[in-house]
């Protein structure tokens, strides 16, 4: 590619060019028309030259036959023949020397013709001298024809001679311009050459510098890059990473030998490279449509960082750079975020779902009511939107309670109870009121969100359960009293009867008698254990930490001193504190025991163990004797009331007595349980919780 | 039999076997002979502040002992009970609850009012002589001549 300053260089340095070679052309031109006006100039010289050496020539031969003429001495005329010869050689060059100059060839023919004529003039003279002496010789040379001839002669070379020094004035002139045309033009040349030599150092100089600059600017790119905290990469064309940075080489864990050498769909996450591949093969478009993506690529430990690359696209190369960054951790932030948003909802939901709501301001006027606080009050949203809460109030609470619940709520703390409300046609509702006071950053109470449940119908149920439980409790006073009082009547009579009147009775009126009495006796007994188990439900569980081993010997002391059965051997560990109420636990024990004595009362050796073991964090107390025992089938019945194993008349009972232990560990948060089997004896086990549970 | 200034025991029984019966026992050891039996407590407030002699002088008859059964018409025992223990003039006076059952939660109250034992019904020798052995009137045995 050129830039308008490359363009501007490459057009001076043609033209430039073009200027050295024309310079280089006139140069050469120049010479040559130096070097042929040289020749010309030369060719002049030698003209004149031949001319004169003709001239000279002809003198000779005149003069030797001059000079024999006179001496008859024929040294003179020795030298003739060469002297002719030579004539004749210049005049020849003079014909080559002149061909191209007509005026001149057609003189020196001229010249040629008279030098023949007079140098056979001289052998004419020679002739005659040698054959009729020095005297015919003399007369003839004596005519002024042979003086004629070579006046001619030396006109004629004295006109070429002048012709040719024209010539030669002239040519030297040409020689001279053509010269000095030749050094312009070398001068151009070398003005030429000069400026194009510099005009290149300074552009070598130049791209040195801009070179240099590239240079630096690259190394602060590759730096750039490399060191850059995010991901950097270059894609081609055919799905390969080409270039990327230390980064992804460090966020991954691979090498950058190792990206570069595998298509990088192979670090995509399964779920990822559907997305990740139509985007990249429709990348101008997808580009366009949205600059950043974001998909998750494999380590080298197996797991996967989240990425999100914006990226540009080549237009010319069709790569791609693209600048990730690892966001794994704002992806699980994410994550937690919509998680908890998600349970945010579904909490809301369901608390919509189960509860009644009102968000008040900090006044109590009502902002949001959801449905169910419309459909229990009967009011419609609009009704109760802006309202205050008053609106609801059935002034059944007194003034303390609702100043009790602000002073609560505008301390910033949460008020909880139980309110009476009216609906908008005056009838009751309950509500279990939760009211938290919902804060802004100065802690200062910008709403309230009432949290309600009605529990009307319980509260309705409360209040018969209160009227039965009254009843309950008077039933439990005539029983106690009025059904007791016939009883009385019958056994008191009776006594007098059997007392008073012994001596009319027979012995079948006095077993009859008898039978009377034992009968009220149970009775009485069955009202008194009645009454003790009806009691328990109401009676209040006070707990504290008592010694069970002291309790079970008093019981054991009270219990084998009425007792008249069989000597008891008694088995006794040492037991851990209970953490109960004693005089309830009392109770469990001595009903216990009492049992344990009365059903191994027909075992000739009877035995009693009372021991404890820890199971599940609690200590189990157990008693066990070799009595009578138990049909394991029946023993769901066992603790139920008036249910009994075993017939009265064989063990006397009411069948209350475990039911009262049943009930009392259960109040107690604790387990009874039995094992036994008949004739085998009966173990009775039962747990409370500890002090810390 | 009963002479109005001798008061020893004041039965208060709403029953009437009841009452026949306590008195039967009662008779059995001769402790009896100067026993007042009213039919509850109002006639039992009535006898004890409501007197006047001959001169129209109000006139306390203050019995020795009071056996005071606790369920009875108008006022019952346990209001007779605290009204006796809140006057100065009758505080005093032992008072034995008779009950229909020792699990009674009524006991537990009467106590608390002041009551100095209870007796299971019907009421048997063995029983009153416990309970008067526990508030210390041997006295009243002793005035009485078993035979």
């Amino acid at each position: 590619m050129l830039t308008g300053f490359n363009k501007k260089i490459l057009l001076l340095f043609i033209i430039l060019t073009t200027g050295v070679i024309l310079a280089g052309i006139a140069t050469y031109k120049t010479q040559q028309n130096v070097k042929d006006t040289e020749a010309w100039v030369t060719r002049t010289d030698k003209v004149i030259t031949e001319t004169k050496e003709v001239i000279t020539s002809l003198k000779d031969i005149v003069l030797a036959a001059r000079g024999f003429v006179i001496t008859g001495n024929s040294l003179f005329i020795k030298p003739l023949h060469t002297t002719k010869t030579k004539l004749y050689t210049h005049l020849q060059n003079l014909n080559n020397l002149t061909a191209d100059n007509s005026t001149q060839t057609a003189k020196i023919d001229s010249l040629k013709k008279l030098i023949i004529i007079r140098s056979n003039f001289s052998d004419s003279v020679i002739q005659l001298r040698k054959e009729k002496g020095f005297a015919i010789a003399k007369k003839k040379f004596s005519t002024i024809n042979g003086e004629h001839y070579l006046e001619e002669i030396l006109q004629l070379h004295n006109e070429i001679i002048t012709t040719e020094n024209d010539l030669l004035t002239t040519r030297k002139l040409a020689n001279t311009k053509s010269y000095q045309y030749f050094i312009l033009s070398f001068y151009l040349l070398l003005a030429g050459i000069l400026l194009l030599l510099t005009i290149a150092v300074f552009i070598v100089w130049q791209n040195n510098l801009i070179r240099n600059k590239i240079e630096t600017q690259l190394m602060e790119y590759k730096s750039f890059f490399n060191n850059n905290n995010d991901l950097c990469i270059v894609a081609n064309n055919n799905g390969y990473f080409e270039t990327v940075n230390q980064q992804l080489e460090t966020t991954l864990g691979y090498t950058q030998k190792e990206i570069t050498a595998t298509p990088f769909i192979t670090f995509l996450h399964s779920d990822d490279v559907a997305a990740s591949m139509e985007r990249y093969k429709n990348y101008q478009v997808a580009h366009k449509n949205k600059p950043t993506t974001i998909n998750r690529y494999r380590k080298k430990d197996g797991s996967y960082v989240w990425i999100e690359w914006r990226s540009i696209p080549n237009t010319i190369t069709g790569k791609i750079y693209a600048i990730g960054r690892n966001i794994t951790e704002r992806k699980q932030i994410d994550e937690i975020l919509q998680n908890t948003l998600k349970d945010l909802a579904n909490y809301k939901y369901a608390l919509n779902e189960s509860s009644i709501i009102a968000i008040t301001d900090a006044n109590g006027n009502m902002q949001h009511v959801n449905d169910n606080f419309c459909t229990i009050s009967k009011f419609n949203r609009e009704e109760l939107i802006g309202q205050n809460m008053r609106i609801v109030n059935s002034g059944y609470h007194n003034k303390e309670f609702f100043s009790h619940l602000w002073h609560t709520i505008l301390k910033g703390e949460i008020w909880k109870g139980e309110i009476r409300d009216y609906t908008k046609d005056k009838s009751i509702f309950w509500v279990y009121t939760v009211i938290v006071p919902l804060q802004d950053d100065t802690h200062t109470t910008q709403q309230y969100i009432a949290i309600m449940t009605d529990f009307t119908a319980r509260k309705e149920a409360e209040f018969q359960l209160d009227y039965l439980n009254k009843e309950l409790q008077s039933f439990s006073y005539s029983v106690s009293h009025d059904l007791r009082a016939p009883l009385r009547g019958i056994m008191g009579f009776t006594s007098i009867l059997e007392e008073e009147y012994a001596a009319k009775l027979d012995d079948e009126a006095k077993r009859i008698t008898h039978v009377i009495k034992n009968n009220a006796t149970r009775m009485g007994i069955l009202i008194d254990d009645l009454l003790a188990f009806s009691r328990l439900g109401r009676q209040p569980v006070s707990k504290r930490i008592f010694s069970t081993n002291t309790l079970v010997k008093e019981i054991i002391e009270e219990q084998t001193r009425e007792n008249t059965h069989n000597s008891i051997e008694w088995q006794i560990q040492t037991l851990p504190p209970s953490f109960g109420d004693i005089s309830l636990m009392r109770q469990v024990w001595i009903n216990l025991i009492s049992n344990a004595i009365k059903y191994s009362g027909n075992n000739n050796h009877p035995t009693i163990e009372i021991g404890s073991f820890r199971q599940n964090n609690k200590w189990v107390f157990f008693i066990r004797d070799n009595g009578v025992g138990f049909d394991e089938k029946y023993k769901e019945k066992l603790f139920k009331v008036f249910q009994r194993l075993h017939a009265s008349n064989e063990f006397e009972g009411t069948g209350i007595g475990l039911a009262i232990v049943a009930k009392i560990i259960t109040n107690h948060g604790g387990e009874v349980w039995a094992e036994g089997a008949i004739n085998k004896g009966a173990t009775f086990y039962f747990t409370i919780p500890d002090n810390q549970n | 039999m009963i002479t109005e200034n001798l008061i020893d025991v004041l039965l208060v029984e709403d029953n009437n076997d009841d009452a026949e019966l306590t008195i039967r026992e009662l008779k059995k050891y001769h402790l009896a002979n100067n026993l007042h039996h009213v039919k509850d407590g109002e006639e039992a407030l009535k006898f004890i502040f409501d007197n006047k002699d001959a001169n129209g002088n109000y006139l306390l008859k203050m019995p020795k002992l009071i056996l005071l059964d606790i369920k009875m018409p108008k006022i019952n025992g346990i209001e007779l009970l605290e009204k006796l223990k809140q006057d100065d003039r009758t505080k005093l006076i032992p008072v034995v609850i008779l009950t229909s059952s020792k699990e009674d939660p009524d006991i537990k109250r009467c106590y608390e009012l002041g009551a100095n034992s209870y007796i299971v019904k019907p009421v048997h020798f063995s029983s009153f002589a416990e309970s008067i052995k526990n508030i210390g009137l041997y006295w009243i045995l002793l005035n009485q001549s078993p035979i």
